[in-house]
């Protein structure tokens, strides 16, 4: 993984470092506001560490260095792979998107492959069998089979095999698809 | 000084309610939802009209109000989690279902910041928002099967000062972020 040029952290699972140790928390907390526990902010920063490596080079971003609480990629991932199943989702279905705007990277290659393990870590958890697991491998691959892509197309696929094998608790009919998705500066 | 990070999102989903998407758009249930961006979020009991309802020392946590299923013009606490640094911000805030809350086919939220409590004791790094307004809706097609999202929002960071341009840049990552959230909010259920 050479497209690593983040700040890094203590090991997974631990409070960490925030990458600027004048803002270390120093103390209890006061007045009764809720902080985040330790493992929250973790997952946090190794959220927000995997979107912005798959947008380090556009932008305003292209031009700065990593800001504040992004830590490296391979920190993040090893992170999200304890970390709930909704942030792994989020980061998943998010280096899909990031990764058909660059498709040769091998980085964001790697990632997907190593944020579709941990996704497939929570699902035989609710008993998904192998070979459906295979198959949501294949179709995970399959997005990348047509290039060029676009990107929202990408996410928009990821997120619809991820809401075809989830069983959903509230819906009877068919599981939902995007049809359409697209987030803009303005 | 950083720009303001502004931006906007709309998806459509097809075979979906706009009731699937009432935790995405309701700041209540944020906390519970995804806690690694959210630590707290509550409604603030009213005082009198004219009154802020602040507490006088910034640090301490303004008086809670038990939850409501919608509201209008009302104010709200959020503890966000931002990069690692705590916001407790407050947002005067809308959350309304219509034709009724139990059965919506349209749910909106808008939001526009009061005030952010930049002064939480013992915490050296918490921080200062100067400009933070936003919105989002779900539209049930006449149908019902299908849901129009559009949601905005406008962010600008003045805390912790050593840090205010790295807390801005990284704007650009969250806000596209929080809308992801919300998206799979009502995708996951």
């Amino acid at each position: 993984m050479s497209e690593q040029p983040g700040r890094d952290a203590a090991a997974p699972g631990g409070a960490g470092k925030s990458g600027n140790g004048d803002h270390e928390p120093p103390g209890p907390p006061a007045g009764g506001t809720k902080l985040p526990s330790a493992q929250a902010e973790e997952w946090h920063r190794a959220l927000i560490s995997v979107y912005y490596y798959g947008r380090q080079n556009q932008g305003i971003l292209g031009r700065h260095a990593p800001p504040i609480g992004v830590r490296s990629l391979a920190y993040a991932l090893s992170v999200l792979h304890h970390a709930p199943v909704g942030p792994v989702r989020m980061a998943l279905a998010d280096i899909c998107r990031t990764r058909a705007a660059r498709p040769t990277s091998l980085t964001l290659k790697s990632a997907m492959d190593t944020l579709l393990d941990s996704y497939k870590r929570h699902l035989r958890r609710v008993n998904a069998d192998e070979r459906i697991l295979g198959a949501l491998t294949s179709q995970f691959e399959g997005i990348f089979s047509h290039v060029p892509l676009d990107p929202e197309e990408a996410y928009a696929k990821a997120l619809g095999y991820m809401v075809q094998i989830e069983p959903n608790q509230r819906r009877n009919g068919p599981p939902p698809s995007i049809a359409s998705y697209s987030v803009t500066s303005s | 000084m950083s720009r303001p990070a502004s931006y906007t999102g709309t998806a459509t989903v097809d075979n979906a309610k706009a009731k699937d998407f009432e935790d995405s758009f309701d700041p209540l249930k944020w906390p519970a939802t995804a806690p690694y961006l959210w630590t707290d979020t509550y409604l603030i009991t009213q005082v009198a009209p004219t009154a802020s309802d602040l507490p006088l020392n910034r640090s301490d946590p303004p008086d809670r109000d038990p939850p409501l299923d919608q509201w209008t013009n009302r104010r709200l606490f959020e503890g966000a989690v931002f990069g690692g640094i705590l916001y407790r911000n407050i947002l005067q805030t809308s959350l309304v279902k219509t034709p009724n809350p139990l059965a919506p086919t349209t749910i909106s939220l808008d939001y526009e910041q009061v005030e952010c409590l930049d002064a939480l004791a013992y915490r050296s790094f918490d921080g200062g928002i100067d400009l933070d307004f936003g919105n989002g809706s779900a539209v049930e097609n006449p149908a019902g099967t299908q849901v129009k999202l559009t949601v905005s929002k406008t962010v600008h960071f003045t805390q912790p000062k050593p840090v205010s341009h790295d807390v801005n840049l990284l704007a650009h990552i969250m806000v596209p972020l929080s809308f992801d959230f919300w998206l799979h909010c009502g995708l996951f259920i």
